[in-house]
């Protein structure tokens, strides 16, 4: 699965730090998760996409393999 | 926000380590000065009930102290790190890495004891590999109605 995560956190300028914390995560996941080496669950799938107020299929991108 | 659900957790996880330790500490004393000294075996599970008993009665007041001492900041941190949904699945993974370890090492040391002629340590390993998988099905049965 890909996501514009880095685009979207860019955009509005957040860092990886900020949005950690209003996640409740730890900045390793928010760059695994840029990166696209780790999918997240269904519910920060929701948490990130009402964090930055868009759905969740603005921010991640499902590729069937 | 978060709702301190994790040190809660670790609060109660804390008291059955106290109370385990001041149990072990306590039994491991009193056994001490009521066995025999010609006891055998017995005096040595003695000492070794009152050292796991001060051991992680140490560990416990340790850790209290710790986190008495640390700022409200890092324990937050701390909980988030505690309850990021990466780190709970690297510890997962880790964990099923660990136990398939397990029954490859019950194995080969199953086989060793059983080469060296030790049958009650060969049977022991065997044993071991046998509790596992019953844990394993009774999980997975348990996990099976739950989600």
């Amino acid at each position: 699965m890909k996501n514009k995560l880095e685009i979207i956190r860019g955009e509005r300028g957040i860092n990886q730090e900020e949005l950690a914390k209003a996640l409740a995560v730890s900045r390793q996941t928010i760059s695994s998760l840029e990166n696209g080496r780790y999918n997240p669950s269904i519910l920060l799938a929701f948490k990130i996409a009402r964090y930055f107020q868009l759905s969740i299929e603005d921010i991640f991108i499902y590729e069937e393999e | 926000m978060l709702n301190g659900k994790v040190c809660k957790k670790n609060n109660k996880l804390l008291g059955i380590i106290f109370g385990l330790g001041i149990f072990s500490l306590v039994i491991g004393i009193v056994m001490c000065f009521t066995l025999p000294e010609d006891a055998g075996n017995y005096n040595h599970f003695a000492g070794m009930l009152s050292g796991f008993g001060t051991g992680i009665l140490a560990v416990a007041i340790i850790k209290t102290l710790k986190d008495k001492f640390t700022s409200k900041e890092k324990l937050e941190q701390k909980e988030i790190e505690q309850n990021d949904e990466r780190n709970i699945e690297i510890s997962r993974m880790s964990y099923t890495i660990v136990a398939t370890a397990s029954y490859i090492i019950f194995a080969i040391l199953s086989m060793v004891f059983s080469f060296l002629g030790y049958g009650i340590a060969t049977w022991l390993c065997i044993a071991a590999i046998y509790i596992e998988v019953i844990i394993f099905f009774i999980s997975y049965k348990i996990f099976e109605k739950k989600i």
